[in-house]
């Protein structure tokens, strides 16, 4: 299922097509023209694009035609137990105000034929729309939001029926799952002890209910809009991405958070802050004693950032709460505690191969 | 008036740079055969920055350095800026793409006679012939 994507290095060096070549073919550049966008900024956004996709320059021409193409692949996005914030970090981002923006270009790569939240009709007419666009084979389901496994326990229900129900008709002929967000990846908070709901994630969901489709875990709380959005168009583009053993694509969560965090280099060589806004805080030192999760999690936030690429959490010196991964909420860490504020490991220091001082006095004893 | 003997006859190569750092010179002997491969088969290559492993700010400025800078820069203004300047070593592009705060997005070193970016498209062309033949068509102010 996954393609045979190269690794980052691979592709440094890659063809842009023949010198005599102009990049975009006479479509793309004529919808372009209609669109009112500058081929020119186009190109640099896909530029921009494949290079946060870790895709060969040689693509642009691709993402440029998917971008911009006329026959737009049907979206079906459902929503279960969640709490829209991963719906609504993709609408903030990305101009949904209208205008002919490149971000509402890409938003406008797809056609959105079901959203609850988004679109206009409501009730029955909601449900006849899902019942019509979901006849036909082919679209993308998103999902976001994770689903009680039992049908009949009563929670969950939306248009009379269970969220079993509602997704496995949906997925009967879906060409691809996408589970958005951390709930709908993992189970989330929804799941989180004592997961009264008996919350499932939707690969769970699909290996009890025996649907084997492909699926593509976008996980995160929420998952940075340009990831999502990044997904997509590798797929319209490319095919199935890479996926780890999570089934989350490498591109984006390959490394961790720690990865490229700028407080790395007193991680590996102190001092650690140990207090919020301490002066070793301030001075840009690692949050890894006030319980920052950034070793363990396997997220873009570093490199691509938040807020079309502002900053990430650590530069407002808040650590990594490990939004991307599973049980995020119960995950146990030093001394078997939970908890954002507790660090990740006992031993901590010796684990990491740091020096004793690094976090604390070093009086003889060989345990943190 | 320049007079003929004035012109330089060639622009003043870069200071040549003891290059230190062995990913510098792997990146430079791969843009060397990359050039070489221009010359013979016209294809176009481009480097992204951002995928090279390990280039920390010192390595970036030392392979900045190494490859100085050539006769001809040009800017692309729109709502962000994409600054393309040809290094010393003609052939070779250095291209910069600014979002709108003026950071660095995307940078490339470009291999080839002259980036895509720089080159107009036959459509835009069409639609600007158009224009111009609208602008001469309507009557000239008194
Ligand atoms: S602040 Fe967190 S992510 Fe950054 S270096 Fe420290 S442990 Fe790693
Ligand atoms: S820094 Fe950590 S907690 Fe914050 S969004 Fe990224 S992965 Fe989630």
């Amino acid at each position: 299922m996954s393609t045979d994507t190269p690794s980052r290095s691979d592709h440094s060096q890659m063809q842009v097509g023949s010198g005599d070549d102009v990049t975009f073919d006479e479509a793309t550049a004529e919808r372009l023209l209609q669109l009112g966008i500058s081929r020119r900024r186009f190109m640099s956004y896909c530029a921009g694009l494949a290079s946060l996709l870790a895709l060969p320059q040689s693509v642009v021409p691709r993402l440029a035609q998917a971008a911009t193409s006329t026959t737009l692949p049907s979206v079906v996005y459902m929503s279960f137990q969640e709490c829209t914030g991963c719906l609504e970090s993709m609408v903030n981002s990305f101009a949904f105000g209208g205008g002919t923006t490149i971000d509402n270009l890409i938003l406008n790569m797809i056609s959105l034929d079901y959203q609850e939240t988004l679109m206009a009709a409501a009730g029955d007419q909601a449900e006849a729309q899902l019942l019509s666009v979901t006849a036909k084979s082919g679209y993308v389901l998103v999902v976001d939001g994770s689903i009680p496994a039992r049908w009949d326990s009563g929670y969950f229900i939306s248009g009379e029926r269970s969220g079993v129900a509602r997704f496995r008709e949906a997925a009967k002929k879906a060409a691809l799952i996408v589970a958005v967000g951390t709930c709908a990846s993992f189970g989330g908070l929804p799941k989180a002890d004592p997961n009264p709901t008996d919350a499932r994630s939707i690969g769970d969901l699909m290996a009890n209910l025996r649907i084997s489709k492909p699926l593509i875990n976008v996980s995160g709380c929420p998952p940075i809009p340009e990831v999502i959005t990044g997904v997509i168009l590798y797929y319209l583009s490319k095919g199935m991405p890479k996926l780890d053993s999570l089934r989350r694509p490498t591109v984006f969560y390959g490394d961790t958070v720690h990865e490229d965090c700028y407080r790395k280099e007193s991680f590996e060589e102190g001092p650690l802050a140990r207090a919020f806004d301490d002066a070793n805080s301030r001075k840009g030192k690692c949050l890894y004693m006030l319980g920052c999760k950034g070793p363990v999690t396997h997220n873009a936030c570093s490199r691509v950032r938040w807020n079309q690429g502002t900053s990430f959490p650590m530069m407002s010196g808040h650590g990594c709460i490990g939004c991307s991964e599973p049980d995020f909420w119960d995950r146990l860490n030093r001394n078997n505690e939970k908890g954002f504020y507790i660090p990740i490991a006992s031993g901590s220091g010796h684990s990491r191969g740091l020096p004793c001082n690094t976090c604390h006095d070093d009086n003889g004893d060989d345990d943190d | 008036m320049t007079r003929l003997s004035d012109i330089p006859v060639q622009a003043e190569p870069g200071e040549s740079q003891v290059v230190e750092s062995p990913l510098v010179t792997a990146i430079l002997n791969n843009i060397a055969n990359t050039l070489a491969q221009f010359l013979t088969s016209k294809v176009a290559t481009a480097i992204d920055l951002r995928a090279v492993p390990h280039m920390d700010a010192a390595t970036y400025q030392s392979l900045k350095d190494a490859l100085s800078v050539g006769e001809v820069s040009a800017k692309v203004e729109t709502d962000v800026t994409i600054e393309i300047r040809e290094t010393q070593y003609s052939g070779i592009w250095w291209v910069t793409h600014r979002n709108e705060q003026g950071s660095i997005v995307t940078e490339l070193i470009e291999i080839t006679d002259l980036p895509d970016i720089l080159k107009s498209h036959v459509i835009d062309m069409r639609a600007g012939l158009q224009r111009l033949r609208q602008a001469l068509a309507e009557p000239s102010p008194p």
